[in-house]
């Protein structure tokens, strides 16, 4: 046995889940060591408290989320960053198939308005691809790829991009701890929502946070036949004003429109 | 059997997350790490063994941490430097041979269950005998896979010394 006990017997004793004669050595170093008896209690008490903090209702849901969506939790790349484009050196003449062809797929929308007004800038067409959304964040000049329930604070300068492989339709809201749904794509409630499909595609305009607590959620609702906007918006709001469904739940929406949602959690750190 | 993800969580998640907070020292890569751990339990359910899912989902703990530190671009640096140290630190009552920064170049070539393997003896301090335990493997196995690590990185070091 070593000295101190390593945590990882600690954890296993407490959970019961040694062979006897190993639970027999630690009961007995527990008698004689109080600081070791410390230790267990205060494991007990983490225990606690990491279950308040992250209730294990919530976090199954995340769990179940990332395994079964994992929209874009891309656990095979593992560089989860990407080049922040400059317009000085990446948007030369011809640039959008140089920078498809180059796989940097990622690039400011709000510096290129001009390159695909209100229909979003296609980056590149990738094998593998899944429908489903990105969620980046700019981050000291680079584009950060924000996992599922990463978190993200008041101000941050979010870039959605969307992929819908065979659905031509979509629409691209978000709904906030505050009860607030917001439409992100089209660009208002009376546009067609037509999408590209099999691309990587972002949005015009990037999104600042707002100062809503908790959670920003974003959805990508994509058809085969046109889609109202204002429908999903009214789902949308619907489920917003359910804080406690609102981060796990599907919007109320026919089945035949199809749902993607990443959640961004909001940090309180500044 | 399927596996209950909310009842393992509510048993083990603290654990896990305990574990990844140590490694990585940063809440949300070890909340990150920690849900990464149970996404991994669930696929790979019908091809988990043995009686004692803490043993298992602590090493798949460290293994998914180790693989975090080494992945990622924006916090490696600094992350990496920290468990070098933790590692170089804890491998005084040994002899410090892991006081190079190649050592996560090094990690890179090795087997999950080795790094896994030095982490317990190098970080958490363990013996040769409660890492076999662990494993479900002789002593001699295990001092033969330090053995053959150490050489490894022994050699290593002589080469980037000439």
């Amino acid at each position: 046995m070593s000295n101190p006990l390593s945590d990882y017997w600690l954890e296993r004793y407490a959970l019961d889940e040694l062979p006897q004669a190993k639970r027999e050595e630690i009961r007995i170093l527990l008698q004689a060591d109080p600081g070791l008896q410390q230790r267990l209690r205060e494991l007990t008490q983490s225990n606690d408290a990491i279950l308040r903090h992250y209730p294990a209702t919530a976090m199954a849901d995340r769990i179940r989320e990332r395994q079964l969506g994992g929209t874009t939790a891309d656990r095979t790349v593992p560089n989860t960053h990407v080049t922040w484009a400059r317009p000085g050196w990446m948007f030369p003449a011809g640039t959008v198939a140089v920078a498809a062809a180059l796989a940097l797929w990622i690039m400011p929308a709000w510096l290129l308005p001009q390159l695909h007004p209100g229909a979003g800038l296609e980056i590149t067409r990738l094998k593998g691809m899944e429908s489903g959304l990105t969620i980046y964040r700019q981050h000291q000049g680079n584009a950060e790829l924000l996992k599922p329930f990463a978190f993200a604070r008041h101000g941050d300068l979010l870039q959605i991009a969307y992929v819908s492989l065979t659905e031509p339709y979509g629409v691209i809201i978000s709904i906030d701890g505050r009860g607030t749904a917001t439409l992100h794509f089209p660009e208002n409630n009376q546009t067609a929502s037509k999408l590209q499909i099999k691309h990587k595609t972002l949005l015009p305009k990037a999104y600042e946070l707002d100062n809503a607590p908790g959670f920003e959620r974003f959805f990508l609702i994509t058809s085969v036949t046109p889609i109202s906007p204002l429908d999903i918006l009214r789902a949308a709001r619907t489920l917003a004003q359910t804080p406690h469904l609102a981060k796990t739940e599907s919007l109320p929406l026919n089945r035949n429109l199809h749902q993607y949602s990443v959640v961004i959690q909001k940090s309180e750190r500044q | 059997m399927a596996i209950d993800v909310a009842a393992h969580y509510q048993t083990y998640g603290p654990m896990v997350l305990r574990r990844c907070r140590f490694l990585l020292k940063q809440e949300e890569r070890a909340l990150d790490a920690m849900q990464e751990v149970f996404v991994r339990l669930l696929t790979y359910q019908n091809r988990l063994r043995g009686d004692y899912p803490s043993s298992l989902l602590y090493r798949m703990a460290t293994n998914v941490c180790l693989n975090l530190i080494r992945s990622s671009k924006h916090t490696a640096v600094n992350d990496s430097e920290e468990i070098i140290a933790s590692i170089a630190s804890a491998a005084e009552h040994d002899k410090p041979i892991f006081l190079n920064a190649w050592l996560d170049h090094l990690f890179r070539q090795e087997k999950p269950t080795t790094k896994e393997m030095m982490v317990m003896l190098y970080v958490d301090g363990m013996t040769l005998e409660e890492v076999a335990e662990a494993f479900g493997m002789s002593v001699s196995g295990v001092r033969k896979r330090v053995r053959e690590f150490k050489t490894r990185v022994q050699a290593l070091k002589e080469y980037e010394h000439v």
